[in-house]
């Protein structure tokens, strides 16, 4: 109750009481006034003439950035420049999903002028790019006649990424790379690891790459070529679209793949983009280097499920962003039809890494285990790989990930048999 | 929570104790402690006023009957028990210390009350006419004062700084 209120409903009582004793000419009620009347009378004198908080508010983060499940230290302090305040609620609001790992963002105290009050505490922030609220306070004077209750602005950002796995054995073969060397095999010859083909010896080439056998066989000098390893343009589409995955938890997972992709291809040298697709388009274009990585992994920072019309289906993903001859490495559970999109893209000459969630495997670990879950789950999974024996025998490259499992050995499982 | 409705319980049991053997009128004394859990329980301070009202009520009853004792000490207890339930509703974290020095401020004010208005009845004054109306002129004044007073304005005038976390970028 506000303290202006409160004055309000006392003189209302008093004037009660008073005008009771005079119409019952009873002069007891009179006498009750008076207890109410000094109440009235000495809060207000304490709450003072011109009362205004002069507060000053610093919240200070143990970090700026962090991964998905590190901690983080907060510390505010609220320092009083007025006048002495007799009781302070002060209470950092923090944003939804928030878990306090030790410590109380909330603080009751008192604040005699020149004085501080402090909140410790650590929290686990979820994923995202937080901008922190304002620190909320109520304050009241002695007896509670003048009150304030409202947030000062203590404007900060704070930036949690999501985690990646270090990937290992990730081979790309798009139809055209770039002129600088990476590790997506061209189609032509030259220095490498992978054997390609054999020509006839020129003068210059290396000694060392002469193949004797060929030699043997037709008389003549040949020298090996070996698959020319080079960067390649590549565009990690994750899919938000809110009907694909069924629980939130799996979109976390996703985006766990989409950064260890985005990380393992950077790495290796690529120019890396993203796109987000689902209730909004987001999308980076594709670029190299660690200042590229942290504006991919931001991006994914922000990733959230959502659904629109013009989203629903992988139809109306813009391939602008994606360039000819290009990888696309599209994360996603997928949804009905969306197996059409990926065949035309793949004819259209893109190259397809598709990497799967599995939505079945996650799904009935949440739900109990009966035989009516155990056979539907059987039947979805039936669906599903049959859809997938269909983009496998296209040509595209899919990895189905069980959750429950890290994805860096199950993707280079499945990539080892596409060698 | 629940000492605060024992403090409200023990308000409309002084302030009502007249009423005692009165038959089905002793169960008005339930009024304020069950109004003072309603405002716990519900986070709503007007149930609070009602309670106040209502044992002011209960005390004027008293007061009438003649029994005056009862009804100052369930007014003061009733003045108590508003002011730390307000206490409680804004900061419900309070306790300890914290709370004791509340306690100590508001009895202590409603303690002076308490002397005044004993000290009232024994006060013997002559007042001529004009003197009567002075005073009677003197109060509304007070009375406009405090309104006025409760009126003003109560901006924060805070200031707040920036987020001064170091940048130490992890992972």
């Amino acid at each position: 109750m506000a303290g202006r209120r409160k004055v309000l409903i006392e003189l209302g009582l008093v004037v009660a009481l008073v005008g009771a004793g005079q119409l019952a000419r009873q002069p007891q009620l009179l006498v009750l006034a008076i207890p109410l009347l000094v109440h009235l009378t000495v809060g207000l004198i304490w709450s003072g003439r011109e009362w205004r908080p002069q507060l000053e508010v610093v919240r200070r983060l143990s970090a700026q950035r962090l991964l998905v499940g590190e901690e983080l230290g907060v510390e505010v302090r609220v320092r009083n420049r007025g006048r002495g305040l007799d009781l302070v609620v002060v209470e950092d609001p923090l944003p939804a999903g928030w878990e306090v790992v030790d410590g109380s963002p909330k603080e009751v105290g008192r604040l005699p002028p020149g004085e501080s009050l402090f909140l410790h505490y650590r929290v686990r922030p979820r994923r995202g790019v937080h901008q922190l609220p304002g620190v909320r306070l109520r304050l009241q004077t002695p007896l509670g006649f003048t009150t304030w209750e409202g947030e000062l602005a203590c404007p900060g950002e704070l930036v949690v990424l999501p985690r990646w796995e270090r990937l290992r054995g990730l081979s790309i073969k798009p139809p055209r790379t770039l002129v600088a060397a990476g590790t997506a095999r061209a189609n032509r010859g030259g220095v490498g690891t992978e054997f390609f083909g054999v020509r006839e010896y020129l003068p210059g080439d290396e000694p060392r790459r002469i193949n004797w056998k060929a030699l043997a066989r037709w008389d003549r000098l040949a020298v090996n070529l070996y698959q020319e390893e080079r960067a390649a343009e590549v565009m990690v589409v994750l899919d938000v679209r809110t009907p694909a995955y069924g629980h939130e938890g799996l979109l976390e997972h996703a985006v766990r793949a989409a950064a260890s992709l985005v990380h393992c291809l950077l790495r290796e040298g690529h120019r890396v983009g993203l796109l987000l697709y689902g209730r909004y388009l987001a999308w980076q274009l594709p670029g190299m280097g660690k200042k590229q990585q942290e504006k991919l992994l931001r991006l994914l920072a922000q990733a959230r499920l959502g659904i629109t019309h013009a989203f629903s289906r992988l139809h109306h993903l813009p391939t602008r962003f994606f360039p000819p001859g290009s990888q696309i490495a599209l994360v996603s559970p997928l949804l009905p039809g969306d197996e059409e999109w990926i065949g035309h893209a793949h004819a259209r000459g893109y190259a397809v890494l598709l990497v799967i969630p599995d939505p079945i495997a996650f799904q009935r670990e949440l739900l109990p285990p009966t035989p009516e879950s155990e056979l539907a789950g059987r039947i979805l999974s039936l669906e599903r790989r049959a859809v997938l024996r269909r983009l496998v025998g296209a040509g595209i490259q899919v990895v189905e990930w069980d959750v429950r499992e890290p994805l860096a050995p199950q993707l280079a499982a499945a990539l080892g048999r596409w060698r | 929570m629940s000492w605060l409705v024992g403090l409200w319980g023990a308000a409309g049991l002084v302030a009502g104790w007249p009423l005692w053997q009165t038959g089905p009128g002793a169960l008005l004394i339930l009024g304020p402690p069950a109004l003072g859990w309603i405002s716990r329980r519900w986070n709503w301070p007007q149930a609070s006023a009602w309670a106040l009202a209502w044992t002011l009520g209960l005390s004027g009853w008293a007061g009438s009957l003649g029994e005056l004792g009862p009804a100052l000490g369930g007014t003061a207890l009733a003045l108590v028990s508003w002011d730390l339930n307000l206490v409680a509703l804004r900061a419900p974290g309070l306790r300890g210390k914290l709370l004791l020095l509340q306690l100590v401020q508001v009895a202590g004010v409603t303690g002076a009350g308490l002397v005044l208005a004993w000290a009232a009845p024994r006060l013997r004054l002559a007042l001529p006419f004009w003197g009567l109306v002075g005073l009677g002129c003197l109060s509304w004044s007070l009375v406009l004062a405090l309104i006025w007073l409760a009126r003003r304005d109560q901006s924060p005038g805070g200031a707040a700084s920036g987020n001064r976390s170091s940048p130490t970028p992890t992972g």
